[in-house]
């Protein structure tokens, strides 16, 4: 087990509970079902099926029991399994709708864009934000390529580092760079008339 | 490196992982900035483009989350259990225990024999030559018994002599009759042989 991985407390759990301590396995869904649930809410927006995957993240966390090697950071293999899960549910859900937005098309190779539920609309936990910045913020995050989303979710929103990433997505650190310079220009399109308003 | 490439290489690593705004703006202090408009512009840009993504509030997780997704993985796991024992209750196909037991039946009882391989034919060369050494020894003896004047006695003693020899060819022949089928070769065999040559014979013994 290297540093990163001994140090982590999901992989703690994830050791014991290989052991044979039932219990660290309760622990581990009470300390990262909520994560899980927030990156599928950033990635998908508030689609109805977060629950669902959240439980199949879990399931595929039981089958992988005996193979698991705490040789990252346990984050980075679950956020793995996060998006695999969370992949495969926008193509089922694209190939089920239309898409929402009428996007300009990528450059070869990269994913087409992917659609959210209801990400234009406003959220009671929005708060004191704005309800059509948030919505637009929204938008233009679910707008994005699959990796350039989940790169750029997991970038803000959850702190990991590019090598994280690099992980999670199964890229090297210097992809997951551009990847994120690449989003970050989409996003500046997007926003342009809410980054005019911020500069003015 | 010109100064611009310095200062967005400076800019990118700040912006990596989650960025702090406090060192973005301290980036508004960097001296490249006083002097290039187009650095300037692209700071600005990202400084409001990080105000915009921190405006997303936290998802709101839906109350009592991991006491649901724990109770339907341990339902998910039960329902597994139960289909596994519920291979106990496999229906059997009816009429199959008839089957087996016919099966078995078949099985035990005795199984005929199985019939000899049909033997080969007679060579044809073999019944020709056969046929030919017999019909060249009964027109050697006939034609000793028409032309030399010996008397009788030695006669029957010439002839027997000349059948001790032909007997072993015939039992050869006799041999490939007795084994097989031999109706394709026994036309074959009258039709090369002639009878008043087999009477004569019989006349001469």
């Amino acid at each position: 087990m290297d540093e990163t991985g001994a140090a982590d407390s999901g992989a703690r759990l994830m050791v014991a509970w290989q052991a044979g301590d039932e219990g660290a396995f309760d622990r581990l869904v009470e300390a990262y079902s909520g994560r899980v649930y927030a990156l599928l809410t950033r990635f998908l927006g508030r689609h109805p099926a977060r629950e669902d995957l959240v439980q199949e993240t879990f399931l595929r966390v039981i089958r992988a029991r005996e193979r698991y090697e705490p040789a990252a950071r346990f984050t980075t293999w679950l956020y793995r399994i996060v998006f695999n899960l969370a992949v495969n549910e926008t193509e089922r859900s694209t190939a089920r709708r239309e898409l929402p937005f009428d996007l300009p098309s990528q450059g070869a190779g990269e994913e087409r864009a992917v659609d959210v539920l209801d990400g234009e609309a406003p959220d009671p936990s929005d708060g004191l934000a704005r309800a059509d910045v948030v919505a637009a913020v929204r938008a233009a995050i679910a707008a994005l390529p699959d990796k350039q989303r989940m790169a750029m979710v997991l970038a803000k929103y959850d702190g990991l580092s590019y090598a994280e990433i690099g992980n999670v997505l199964g890229s090297s650190e210097k992809a997951i760079k551009s990847l994120i310079h690449r989003a970050r220009e989409n996003l500046r399109v997007r926003l342009a008339p809410y980054l005019a308003e911020e500069l003015a | 490196m010109n100064d611009c490439t310095r200062f967005r290489r400076l800019l990118e690593a700040r912006l990596a992982g989650s960025p702090d705004p406090e060192g973005l703006r301290e980036l508004g202090w960097h001296e490249h900035i006083s002097t290039c408009a187009a650095c300037r512009e692209m700071l600005a840009q990202e400084e409001a483009l990080e105000l915009l993504l921190a405006s997303l509030p936290e998802p709101k997780l839906p109350p009592a989350l991991t006491a649901r997704v724990l109770a339907r993985l341990r339902a998910r796991s039960e329902d597994a259990l139960d289909r596994l024992l519920e291979l106990d209750d496999v229906q059997v196909p009816a009429g199959l225990s008839q089957r087996v037991l016919a099966g078995v039946a078949a099985a035990r009882a005795p199984r005929p024999r199985a019939l000899p391989a049909r033997p080969r034919r007679i060579p044809r060369w073999l019944a020709a030559a056969a046929l030919l050494l017999v019909g060249v020894g009964v027109a050697w003896r006939l034609m000793r018994s028409s032309d030399d004047g010996s008397s009788g006695g030695e006669e029957v003693r010439i002839a027997q002599a000349q059948d001790e020899e032909l007997i072993p060819w015939l039992e050869v022949l006799e041999h490939w009759e007795g084994l097989q089928e031999l109706e394709p070769v026994e036309a074959e065999i009258l039709a090369h042989f002639d009878t008043s040559d087999e009477a004569a014979l019989e006349e001469g013994s």
